[in-house]
């Protein structure tokens, strides 16, 4: 009777693959829920990309051949969306940052579960709400006008990137979290996402750049991974493909960025959640 | 004995101005004492001013209408680094009369013989020195960096006259905020709208350049209006209309903004005391 109740405390306390995956749900239902409480920690994550969208691509429509294609939403949409999946990610490091402060976080450490499943449940909450962003500034994309040749290939690159770094934003946020234990370390997360993305070619192609930008925004992964996002909507500029199309070559250096991202700020989230106790 | 007694029981009421320079230079050195507010308001503008002066040159320079009144894209960010600056900066006057009345400051000042108007100017005033002294700075960064102010010293102290009205006038909203509201947070929850405000304006972007509805809600922003004719006075040398408009249009929203506050503050003594 007794080995039975343990193996039931076993599987509800997440040291099963299936017990795991019900705390992972129980974390992604719990920061859903938090969006309906708390609407003021949302909305901006997806109002911010909406404007940028229309404000952009409103003010240098004048500048349509810079981008490629003639268009400027075509350039300024996927932008905007890799913001709205970054600051989609760092909202969980801010959301874990209240925990702690109110103590609950407390109570996840104390549990007898893996703490790799305390992260999966954060990044797979990360991946819930950039996909929610991505899917409605598309949208609104879409009702601007947006052209997408690159056809459901060019979406898919979209949101892989834009998964992607909501994964990397928030493994960001987190480490730092881990660390620091308090909200006062939210400025520091957004700039560091922000200065990233806006050195990059987040703004206009590295050939339009001038002086110091274009050398800083050729070594910033974030480089690669908005020229994988924006594949199937403006034409290659480094290695244009035969046609028109998503290329591997436009692929696999944004794969590669974000692949590295995940590692390097993986290690450090879980370094510096393996340092908490209770 | 009676006129002795009634001399002590009545305050000594300094003059309101003395009061308010008081109050304001309190205000002041909140601000000074708190770097990691202020240091944001001074670092932002000239990380954007840097960004998009590497980003926008090229693309600005080749359309002709631009390149007729600006030597770079540089200059035509001058004015409005100057005012993102002041613009971000003034919302702490807001937040900072939030704090008071949430740590109970505001109470004690009311109980206290100071004129209640004092409590407005004062916080105010020290949003327009901020202001004033963030304008200076800016245009000594920029100059130094490159930028041309054809229109010379009157140029320049246009900039910062107008820089003090505008601090005074966003600040005036962010303190009627405060005042409504008592939260600091709240006050904060309203720092987008001061993001929307110059994006949709002529800040960033020429508004020759810019097309369709865009352009309409940009022609209609009264900080395109300050920002134009500000730069008219950097590029295209000294005016006065120019410096008429810039500085009335500011002074303009300044007085707005301090009747709503002071309407908030009349309405908060009503409800609460």
């Amino acid at each position: 009777m007794t080995s039975v109740d343990s193996t039931a405390a076993r599987v509800d306390l997440g040291q099963t693959r299936t017990g795991s995956w019900a705390i992972v749900k129980t974390m992604v239902v719990r920061n859903l829920r938090g969006i309906r409480r708390q609407p003021a920690t949302f909305i901006p994550t997806l109002v911010m990309p909406i404007f940028f969208v229309i404000t952009f691509s409103g003010a240098f429509g004048f500048a349509g051949a810079v981008f490629g294609n003639g268009n400027a939403l075509s350039w300024y949409a996927p932008m905007a969306i890799i913001q709205g999946a970054a600051f989609a990610g760092v909202t969980i490091g801010f959301s874990s940052a209240r925990d702690f402060e109110t103590g609950f976080f407390d109570r996840f450490l104390l549990a007898p579960m893996s703490r790799l499943t305390l992260l999966g449940g954060a990044l797979a909450a990360a991946l819930l709400r950039s996909a929610f962003t991505t899917t409605a500034v598309l949208v609104v994309a879409a009702i601007g006008g947006v052209a997408v040749p690159g056809g459901v290939l060019g979406v898919l690159a979209l949101y892989l990137s834009a998964l992607g770094v909501s994964i990397v934003a928030a493994l960001w946020g987190l480490g730092l979290v881990y660390r620091v234990q308090s909200t006062n370390v939210g400025p520091v997360i957004q700039v560091g996402i922000f200065v990233t993305i806006f050195l990059s070619t987040a703004q206009v192609p590295i050939a339009a750049m001038s002086g110091w930008l274009a050398s800083v925004a050729r070594v910033n992964p974030m480089t690669n991974i908005l020229r994988m996002a924006r594949a199937g909507f403006v034409p290659d500029q480094i290695a244009p493909p035969a046609g028109f199309g998503v290329g591997w070559s436009e692929m696999w250096p944004g794969l590669v960025a974000l692949g590295a991202l995940t590692v390097v700020l993986g290690a450090f989230a879980l370094r510096g959640m393996r340092r908490l106790s209770p | 004995m009676t006129t002795g007694t009634a001399t002590s029981v009545v305050p000594n009421r300094p003059h309101a101005v003395r009061q308010s320079l008081q109050l304001s230079r309190r205000a002041v050195f909140s601000m000074l004492r708190q770097p990691q507010v202020l240091v944001p308001s001074l670092f932002f503008p000239l990380f954007f001013c840097a960004l998009n002066a590497a980003a926008f040159d090229r693309i600005t320079s080749a359309q002709p209408a631009f390149a007729a009144q600006f030597d770079s894209f540089l200059d035509f960010l001058l004015p409005a680094t100057v005012l993102q600056g002041v613009l971000f900066g003034s919302t702490q006057a807001g937040t900072e009369m939030a704090n008071d009345i949430e740590i109970g400051f505001f109470d004690r000042l009311l109980a206290s013989p100071v004129s209640r108007t004092s409590i407005l100017v004062g916080r105010l005033a020290g949003g327009a020195l901020l202001g004033a002294a963030q304008a200076v700075f800016f245009t000594v960064v920029l100059t130094a960096f490159g930028a041309n102010v054809k229109g010379g010293v009157g140029a320049v102290a246009v900039l910062v006259v107008v820089s003090s009205f505008l601090a005074v006038g966003i600040g005036g909203f962010g303190v009627t905020l405060g005042i409504r509201t008592g939260s600091a947070e709240a006050v904060q929850g309203a720092f987008p709208l001061i993001f929307v405000l110059m994006f949709t304006s002529s800040a960033f972007f020429p508004r020759d350049l810019m097309s369709g509805w865009y352009r309409s809600v940009a022609t209609y922003n009264p900080i395109s209006w300050i920002l134009e004719a500000l730069r008219d006075l950097q590029t295209l040398g000294w005016s006065a209309a120019d410096a008429l408009v810039a500085v009335g249009v500011a002074a303009a929203l300044a007085a707005i903004s301090i009747v709503v506050a002071l309407r908030a503050l009349q309405h908060r003594l009503r409800t609460t005391t």
